[in-house]
Parts: structure tokens; sequence; C-alpha cells
């Protein structure tokens, strides 16, 4: 019996996207924070970093906002994210 | 089993000249996938199974269909039109021709769907919000000039309702590359909270013969024979009887102003690009009447205004945010204070559709997300020579 071929109409993820790293990470290491910016989020991220500061006063924190809540964070802003960081913490809000 | 599409390659890839479809792309090394089934039934439960589909049955992917498709516009599958967010999802002309297949595509639908990609794609009209959103939006297709009729796009009785295989086809494809490019997942990416039908299918057309005015593609920017997509995130469209077939022109606008501007709407509360579609009637009653669709705009920014203290009920928005209506206001703390809709003429985007009907006048509004994206941006459509 012939067979029907089907294509694959799934969009593979992009390069960025598609990458998983293992998470390695320890108390004294170097954290960031990317903040969404989203206005009703602003109070409980305050209280996520200062619990960071408070939690982990060995750690490294680097902060980071995105100037546009409803667009990906710009290529430059995750590559300091990268350079600056082991482990990020992204936030969300709506 | 997979296979890849490149094993038929030689009746696809024929070197072709560039049609205007060469532009944007640059070639990779993404092949097609593909897979095998043994019946039509099992291609559509594959479908399922699959995730390839939000629920609504699709057209199998055949290889023959996506290859008539790629065929007709002369492009390679590898070819990368953009990709699609939040997931990041690499579009090339394989995967949205496959999508334009499962949605109901002839070949000649597809360079529609592209320019609705292309449109999305633009910096203003923040697809990965839009996609992404705890809002309601969903991206209207607005179909404008020559292509209209050449395609059999209704632009008539029941536009935003079924009927037409031009509308319905272009619209699923976009969503269907909406959903499987770009990963639009209820509840896992998409965060809707309510969504809408369109979320199935929105696609409209812009009348020609009955619309008074310049085409929406005209006004922003292109030749009247050239054919256009424009994309508004937007609701679902709202009904407005205006009755224009018995009222005053000033009547008319102020039962548009009254009922485009209901407090719990996104774009009163936070601005943006909005649609509204004037029925026919409607539309040719103002023309009738000196009006133009600028003159329209104007009349609607200066009628489409609550008092703060009513708007400052919804908390939908706050003050705090950006977007939020107190920010146009002179003294955002005066409760007599109007708060206008319309914060700048540009943002009504206004297209002639529908059903000529009775002195009912029906029109329909469509509110958009807000004015930090989902903002209308227009493509020209390119065919293939």
């Amino acid at each position: 019996m012939s067979k029907i071929v089907l294509c694959d109409p799934v969009g593979e993820a992009s390069g960025s996207a598609k990458k998983s790293l293992a998470l390695r990470w320890s108390p004294d290491g170097r954290i960031a924070t990317l903040f969404n910016n989203h206005v009703s989020s602003h109070r409980v991220w305050k209280r996520v970093e200062s619990l960071l500061a408070e939690r982990l006063p060995k750690a490294s924190v680097s902060t980071f906002d995105k100037e546009n809540t409803f667009a990906q964070a710009p290529a430059e802003v995750i590559d300091n994210v990268v350079a600056r960081a082991d482990v990020a913490l992204v936030g969300v809000g709506a | 089993m997979e296979a890849s599409i490149a094993q038929s390659e030689t009746s696809v890839l024929v070197p072709r000249p560039p049609i205007g479809y060469g532009c944007l792309e640059r070639r990779c090394g993404i092949s097609l996938k593909t897979v095998e089934v043994d019946s039509v039934e099992d291609a559509i439960e594959r479908a399922y199974s699959e995730g390839w589909t939000d629920g609504l049955p699709v057209v199998p992917p055949t290889l023959g269909l996506v290859q008539r498709g790629l065929d007709y516009l002369g492009v390679e599958p590898s070819e990368i039109v953009g990709t699609i967010p939040p997931k990041n999802g690499i579009a090339t002309y394989g995967n949205i021709v496959a999508n334009c297949v499962m949605g109901g595509c002839l070949p000649e639908h597809m360079p529609v769907v592209i320019a609705a990609v292309r449109a999305m794609l633009q910096e203003r009209f923040t697809l990965n919000g839009v996609q992404a959103t705890t809002n309601s939006v969903a991206p209207l297709v607005i179909v404008s000039g020559p292509i209209v009729e050449q395609l059999g796009f209704n632009s008539r009785w029941g536009v935003f309702g079924g009927g037409s295989r031009a509308n319905a086809a272009v619209g699923r494809a976009v969503r269907l590359i909406l959903w499987n490019i770009g990963g639009g997942y209820p509840g896992k990416i998409d965060m809707s909270t309510m969504g809408h039908p369109g979320k199935y299918a929105f696609c409209i057309a812009e009348d020609r013969e009955w619309n008074p005015w310049l085409p929406l593609h005209v006004e922003r920017g292109l030749d009247e024979q050239d054919s256009a997509v424009t994309v508004v995130a937007t609701d679902g469209p709202h009904q407005i009887g205006t009755g224009s077939g018995y009222a005053s022109a000033e009547q008319v606008l102020t039962v548009l102003a009254d009922s485009m501007m209901t407090i719990g709407n996104a774009t009163m509360n936070a601005g943006g690009d909005m649609v509204l579609v004037v029925g026919p009637m409607t539309a040719q009653n103002l023309a009738a009447r000196g009006y133009t669709k600028a003159s329209v705009r104007l009349a609607l920014q200066q009628l489409a205004r609550k008092p703060a203290e009513l708007v400052a009920n919804c908390l939908f928005y706050q003050r705090p945010h950006p977007y939020h209506w107190s920010h146009v206001m002179k003294d955002p703390d005066d409760p007599t204070e109007l708060v206008p809709l319309i914060r700048d003429v540009g943002q009504v985007v206004i297209t002639v559709a529908g059903g000529m009907g009775s002195g009912t006048g029906f029109c329909s509004f469509c509110p958009g997300w807000h004015q930090g994206g989902g903002l209308a941006c227009t493509e020209k459509i390119i065919i293939p020579q």
C-alpha cells in the first residue's frame, strides 16, 4: 500500500531558544535578575530582588530591566546578562 | 519514519529569478521533516496527535500539496522568512506552505499569508506580546486591493463569518503559523484569559466597489493598483447598529463614538490602534454628507470621550502604567475632565466591509490591545510572476 507523506508544519526553535543548559549554581555565585517591567509586578519583583540580597549575601546580584515589557529582550541585554551571571531569574507578569 | 523533502527537491528547487521573495531570506540548512501515514483518516488523526492543529481538522499537508505551493511561489523550502515569537520558531517557506495547505489555501492564497506574516513581524506589531498577553486580542488580517475580487475574498455579507474559502483559508493559515511556528499554545505560551473566536480564523476584506473612501492600503502608502494586507491585534468585532439609513451624520457619529468607548475595553484604558469596520450603507451616507475617513476620525476623536470619574472605576490599567489614560490628561485629578478614546487620529483604522443591509446601518468595532503593540502594520502582497 502506498504511503501518504506529510510535511511537518512545526517551526524549529531558533538557536538561542533551543539551548537548554544544565543549571550550575552556588549560593555565592553570580546571579542576574531580568525584569520585564510590567507595572503589575513591580512590587513583587522588588521583593524578589530584596529577598535575593537578604538570603544570598555572598552572591553577586546584577539587576536588569527590559525597556519594552511586551517584546523579547534585545540581544545585547541578553548578552550582558550572560556575561555577568551564571544564573538569571527572568520576571513575567500581567 | 522521517524523510526529508530534499529527496524530491529536483522538481522544487529549480533556480528562478528574484520575484520579490528573495529580499529577506537567507539560505539555511533546515530541511522540512516529513512523516508517513497509511491513509487520509490516519493523516487527519496524525495532525491531532502531533499537535499540529488547534482543534479544528486540517487538510493533510501532503508532500504533493506543499510542493505545489512552493512551485507556485518559486521558492525553496529552506529559505527563511523570519522567526515567529514567542517560541522563536524559524519560519521557512516550507513550513509556512505546509501550514497554508493545512488551513485550506490554494497556492494563490499563499502570497496573502506571507504578506500577513511579514506584517506581523514588523517591530511595531510586537508579535511576542500579542501571542503571549492575557488580553484576548488576535491578529486581524484585512485584505485590500484588486486581489479581493481576484481571489474571491468576501468583503460583504457576513464578512467576519463563514462562506468564503479565501477568508477562511488565509485566516486559518495565519493562525496555524502562529500555533505551529510561533508556539502560541493556550495556557502555555498564549496566556489570553478569554481568547476569542478570531483565534481560529480572523480575516476580512475591504470592499472596493462600495467603499466611497480611499482604500486602506492607499491610506497606508501603497498604490491603488497594489494589493495589501494590514494586520492589527484586536478583540472580536462588536456590532454597532447606527441606523444610518435614517439618521443624520451627526447621529451616526454619536452612536459610533458611544459604542466604541466602553470603559472596560483595552483601547479606552491604554490607547493603541483600533479597527472600525464601517458598513457600506453607513460609509456611503457619511460620504454623501461630505465626510472622508479623515474627518470621520476627527469627529470620533471629539465625540469619544468619557468623564474621568467614570473611567476611573476601571482598574484594568492603573496610573503607574505608562499607557494609562491619566497620562494624556491635562489634569488627571479633575474628575470632570474627559478621557479620550482616540489619543491620536492615526490610531483609528477605518475600513469598509459588510453587507449593504437595511437602514440599520450595521458597523463593527474591534478594540485593540494598547499603545505598546498590536499596532497596524501593512505589507504589499507580492504575486509570483
